[in-house]
């Protein structure tokens, strides 16, 4: 009699601890591996570069007094603004992400729609289809993808043997080469969550809108179009924000013209050793990007949250 | 519209087998069957978005052969209702008057008068998830009548409100079927919805059509034992054809003591194995002096079921069959009150029975 409610609310306590402890994991996760170390980067962009390992002076220096001195320094922002190499080269990747991002959309929204509409049983073939390119490691298939369109590739070959061109078409080292490796790398990152959404619409509601007198591309665009809109912007923020910071593709696709952000990013933090500019470049990208997103989503989610 | 030897299959299953039906102008006629007789798939068909395998279809003399539902003069409401979750109210009821390219201020007048005639005029501009499910209910239905259809198809309209409502929507639903003149089809499973709507039912089994009347007759005069169990409580005596006895014909059956009489024109051969049919409140008690010398037989109650308006009584006969039989509860306390193990015995007019093949 007197032990039961004390073992329940012992089982309760255990309870609250695990509880406590599912929560705490995610937190503790994203502190580890996201919040740690964008405070590390953002320490280092706002530090001085020197030449030592590592190559930035600490903001935190001893002094006489009881608390140390602080040394923060804006100059690296200020020299990402002063220096047009870097708002080009982020112009650049804007503009290449979002024709990608664009271009993803075209091919990918079909094929999602032809998914979603394919038989059930097929469907699960279909979606592997999609998924078994992640199955190889990303860079093979950009290597793959340079034996496929180098000049003396499998495309250029076919081309000449057809008698469409007499020489070789330059695709390497072009900025379509750079578009077309994007759009091919993050293509089952758009089809994806399009799919997601397509798949859980209400079939009825298309026949209710053909009941109401509506053609099949009426009904698209009044009804299929508008209801996967989360799909695409989801889709689109999974391809444009990767894309914007891409590195391996412009350097391996890429010439010398292909001036994108990520590009620079490495330059600065291992040709030029100036980790604090390099920092400040990732710092300034996070911001410009992230930030005007994470306010249009909030925005979408409070209007659709209206609707409601 | 006319429906001739439609059928169609979905792989191996049979889903309408054989269906003819006419259906006219300005009637309310209603589907009845249990799920899976096939009433939703006629309903597709009718609406374009099944094409039948065999048979045809023909909507306002137009052979509906190859037109797809985008095209033909019908408008449907879904059991889901099926409206747009992006749209308002106004924009749901004025997608199909857009389509047919109407002028701006038009659409909105017939969108108005569409809305104050299932009186949600207030509320236009509210979205799909705003509203209760009697509200969606009436939105539904705006939007198939704003077309000015010639056949309107509802598909279990009512079965997702409760029940007070859903009896208050169907005489609303038939004043504005009366007032617009419109042919309306329903399909149901309730064959109390079906009833108190349409004008005629159409009772299916099975992919078929077994029974096609008035409420009333499908009620009284059930052709088939499938339509008398589906419409109401039947009680159902096997026997055989013993000839005949005045302008009835006598039926021997092995349950009750003594003779059935059934008024029936038909001529049945002596010895035909048949059944015969009689509605609960058809049967009534008799008091203790009262002999008659056919349709009567005498059972112990051994259940009850008190539904405040009528008692439904249910008494097994020697043989072991239970017979149901309803009283309405006319007096506060009747005066012969029947329990539990009361022998109670019951009679039924000639007139009241119904001859069913076996």
């Amino acid at each position: 009699m007197t032990g039961q409610p004390t073992l329940q609310r012992l089982g309760k306590e255990c309870l609250g601890a695990g509880r406590l402890l599912v929560v705490a994991l995610p937190y503790a996760w994203l502190t580890v591996f996201l919040l740690a170390p964008l405070l590390i980067v953002l320490k280092i962009s706002l530090s001085e570069a020197i030449t030592a390992i590592p190559p930035f002076a600490p903001i935190l220096r001893p002094a006489d007094g009881f608390l140390p001195d602080i040394h923060i320094t804006f100059e690296n922002f200020a020299l990402l603004a002063e220096d047009p190499l870097y708002g080009g080269a982020l112009w650049n990747s804007i503009k290449v992400a979002a024709g990608a991002t664009l271009l993803c959309l075209l091919l990918g929204y079909p094929m999602a729609l032809a998914i979603a509409r394919a038989r059930q049983s097929i469907r699960p073939f279909l979606l592997m289809l999609i998924i078994i390119p992640f199955w190889t490691s990303f860079l093979i298939r950009v290597y793959a993808l340079i034996g496929l369109i180098r000049d003396n590739g499998a495309l250029n070959s076919v081309l000449m043997w057809a008698g469409v061109t007499d020489g070789p078409v330059a695709i390497m080292y072009t900025p379509p080469a750079v578009f077309l490796g994007i759009t091919y790398s993050y293509l089952p990152f758009m089809i994806l969550p399009v799919y997601a959404v397509l798949e859980r619409q209400d079939r009825t509601l298309l026949e209710a809108a053909a009941d109401l007198g509506a053609r099949p591309w009426r009904i698209f665009l009044s009804v299929t179009l508008p209801l996967s809109l989360p799909g695409i912007v989801a889709g689109s923020m999974l391809v444009f924000i990767p894309a914007v910071g891409e590195f391996v593709i412009p350097e391996l696709l890429g010439g010398p013209d292909s001036l994108m952000i990520g590009r620079v990013l490495w330059s600065d933090f291992f040709a030029n050793r100036d980790w604090p500019v390099a920092a400040a470049v990732a710092i300034a990208l996070l911001v410009l990007l992230v930030v005007p997103m994470l306010l249009f989503q909030r925005g979408a989610r409070r209007q659709f949250g209206a609707a409601r | 519209m006319r429906i001739a030897g439609v059928a169609k299959s979905f792989g191996p299953t049979r889903a309408l087998d054989g269906i003819d039906l006419d259906v006219y102008p300005g009637e309310f006629l209603a589907l009845l069957g249990a799920s899976g007789c096939g009433k939703t798939t006629l309903l597709r068909l009718l609406a374009g978005f099944e094409a039948p395998d065999t048979g045809h279809i023909e909507i306002a003399g137009r052979d509906m052969a190859g037109v797809p539902a985008h095209d033909r003069p019908v408008n449907m409401m879904f059991q889901s209702y099926a409206l747009f979750p992006h749209m308002s109210v106004e924009q749901n009821v004025a997608y199909g008057l857009r389509r047919q390219g109407l002028a701006r201020a038009e659409i909105s007048g017939r969108v108005r008068e569409m809305l104050d005639l299932v009186e949600i005029g207030t509320l236009a501009d509210r979205r799909p998830d705003q509203l209760s499910g009697g509200q969606r209910q009436r939105v539904a239905l705006a939007r198939a009548l704003a077309r000015r259809p010639k056949l309107v198809l509802l598909d279990e309209p009512l079965a997702a409100l409760d029940r007070k409502l859903r009896e208050r929507t169907q005489f609303e639903l038939v004043n504005i079927q009366e007032r617009l003149g419109m042919t309306f089809v329903i399909v149901t499973h309730d064959q109390e919805e079906a009833m108190t709507m349409a004008s005629r039912v159409c009772i299916m089994d099975e992919g078929r059509i077994v029974q096609v009347d008035s409420p009333a007759r499908a009620y009284e005069y059930p052709q088939s034992r499938m339509v008398a169990n589906f419409l109401g409580t039947a009680n159902i005596f096997e026997g055989v054809i013993e000839g005949r006895a005045g302008g009835a014909i006598a039926v021997a059956c092995p349950a009750l003591p003594i003779p059935v009489h059934v008024h029936d024109t038909r001529a049945f051969e002596v010895g035909t194995p048949v059944a015969v049919m009689v509605r609960p409140e058809k049967l009534r008690t008799l008091s203790d002096g009262e002999a008659p010398t056919f349709n009567a037989g005498r059972g112990i109650v051994r259940d009850i079921a008190y539904l405040g308006d009528l008692s439904i009584y249910h008494v097994e006969l020697p043989g072991g069959q239970r017979v149901q039989l309803s009283r309405a509860n006319v007096l506060h306390t009747a005066d012969d009150p029947i329990t539990w193990d009361d022998s109670v015995a019951f009679h039924w007019h000639p007139g009241n029975g119904v001859l069913l093949d076996r």
